[in-house]
């Protein structure tokens, strides 16, 4: 185990531009990579996007009693039977984006986080890093953004109630209930 | 991203009451996914295993029964309580899992149902009856929150099971480990206003950090952190800690220590191999330890 502590002037790094005081944030997966984690291979997806009535809002609010913000929902029939679902939840510093597999019971059958934004500066370790080298004991082998965070640990509740909503949405908008339903 | 790595995959999913990042730097994707599912797994049984929050999990099992009869655990929660406790002896209770109690009184953690409320404890009154086998001479409320993360890091990383030779990378909301032949750069969000941004280089290790600041609750007259000292007291609520050891359940467990006592701290780093950067805002960075 080896580690060391860098303390970067916040001023020389606003100057050389390496702080990016917007969002920052990861993207994992694009949706095509994620339908291809979450389903067998050769399943095909038959995009069935849908805007929801008011009605159909104030149900899902009522029954997942979780707000909602979005009248669009991203909704893929998989040619196994199951759907396939992209969400985003906004939690109080940052904004997920998720791929959600749901099975005709509107069991979950498996997520992955698609991307993860903060409102947080992004370090980035440019040339100007240099000076840096070799001040203590050797070289810093990595070059380009700092991408892991550590410390306030962020909350993953705001991605929980997201799935509750779409586990409602699934139920009273795209199940076999809710279309028998005259939904 | 760096250029001089090879392909990378990196995945997230929401575990842990946070969010957990898994990375592989390997050319084959399908292993590299593979890999990434067997650590996530491990993530998953961990959470299973000692949720405060879940009634089925050990821990609610504990907090339910164990001052009544002993309670047969998981090899795996067995060894995190053991630890648990090598830390509370080393740290002469600085660190205390029994600090459940006042992080439900302080609105920290939700009361656990069916649980006996728990009387005037501490680690001292966590028996250990025998292998996998455990008992609380008193109703007590253990959090396992303060080391249970780092342990969940450390089984991700064993499940992977890649060659030395492959970065790899496990993330569960700042409790970190990384593995292969590069160090990690990795950035320090303190929640406290400060003139230099902190980058901790991390190589082969583990790292995990600690802060009272973004979490303060009003409580009584006060407010207080979800850190417990000794006396029961809030600790830590203007400071911060980063501690890098060689696995990540020491570097989650110290940084309670090191929040709670930075001075009485450094011994106990010194024994564990593990370094503690500490700021708090009339000394600035300290470095304690190793």
């Amino acid at each position: 185990m080896r580690s060391k502590l860098l303390l970067f002037p916040a001023a020389i790094i606003a100057t050389a531009g390496a702080v990016q005081p917007a969002m920052a944030g990861a993207q994992y997966l694009t949706a095509e990579q994620a339908q291809a984690l979450l389903f067998p291979k050769g399943t095909t997806f038959t995009e069935d996007f849908r805007l929801l009535t008011d009605k159909q809002m104030r149900d899902i609010r009522e029954f997942s009693g979780i707000e909602l913000r979005d009248r669009k929902v991203r909704a893929w029939k998989a040619s196994n039977g199951d759907w396939f679902f992209v969400d985003h939840v906004l939690g109080k510093d940052d904004t997920v984006y998720y791929a959600l597999a749901l099975s005709p019971k509107g069991e979950v059958k498996g997520l992955e986080v698609m991307e993860c934004w903060e409102l947080y500066s992004k370090v980035r370790l440019p040339e100007w890093r240099a000076q840096f080298k070799g001040k203590k004991d050797g070289e810093l082998r990595i070059k380009g953004d700092v991408e892991s965070i550590t410390g306030v640990t962020l909350s993953s509740k705001h991605i929980t109630e997201g799935v509750i909503r779409m586990l409602a949405t699934y139920t009273l908008v795209f199940s076999d209930q809710a279309t028998t339903a005259g939904n | 991203m760096p250029s001089d790595l090879p392909h990378r995959i990196t995945r997230a999913k929401p575990l842990l009451g946070t969010l957990v990042e898994i990375r592989a730097a390997l050319s084959d994707t399908d292993a590299a996914n593979a890999a990434i599912d067997r650590g996530f797994a491990a993530v998953a049984e961990i959470h299973r295993l000692m949720s405060f929050h879940e009634v089925t999990s050990d821990v609610s099992r504990l907090n339910r029964e164990a001052s009544t009869h002993a309670v047969d655990v998981d090899p795996r929660t067995f060894e995190v309580l053991r630890k648990a406790l090598v830390f509370s002896e080393r740290s002469d209770g600085l660190f205390d899992i029994t600090a459940g109690a006042r992080l439900v009184t302080w609105g920290f953690l939700p009361k656990p149902e069916g649980a006996p409320a728990p009387s005037e404890g501490s680690w001292k009154d966590i028996v250990i009856e025998d292998q996998n086998r455990v008992r609380f001479r008193k109703p007590l409320w253990i959090d396992l929150g303060g080391i249970a993360k780092g342990y969940a890091v450390d089984e991700a990383v064993a499940a992977m099971s890649l060659p030395k030779d492959v970065q790899v990378y496990v993330n569960a909301g700042g409790d970190l480990r990384v593995a292969g032949p590069l160090a990690e750069p990795v950035r320090l969000r303190t929640a406290i206003e400060m003139d230099t941004v902190p980058v901790i280089e991390i190589e082969d290790g583990a790292l995990a950090s600690s802060s009272g600041r973004e979490h303060l609750k009003s409580f009584k007259d006060g407010r207080v952190g979800p850190h417990v000292g000794r006396q029961g007291i809030s600790v830590g609520a203007d400071s911060f800690t980063s501690v890098a050891a060689p696995d990540c359940l020491t570097a989650d467990a110290l940084t309670k220590v090191v929040l709670a006592a930075p001075r009485e701290a450094e011994p106990i780093l010194g024994h564990f191999g593990a370094i503690a950067y500490f700021y708090d805002p009339s000394a600035g960075w300290v470095t304690l330890g190793a």
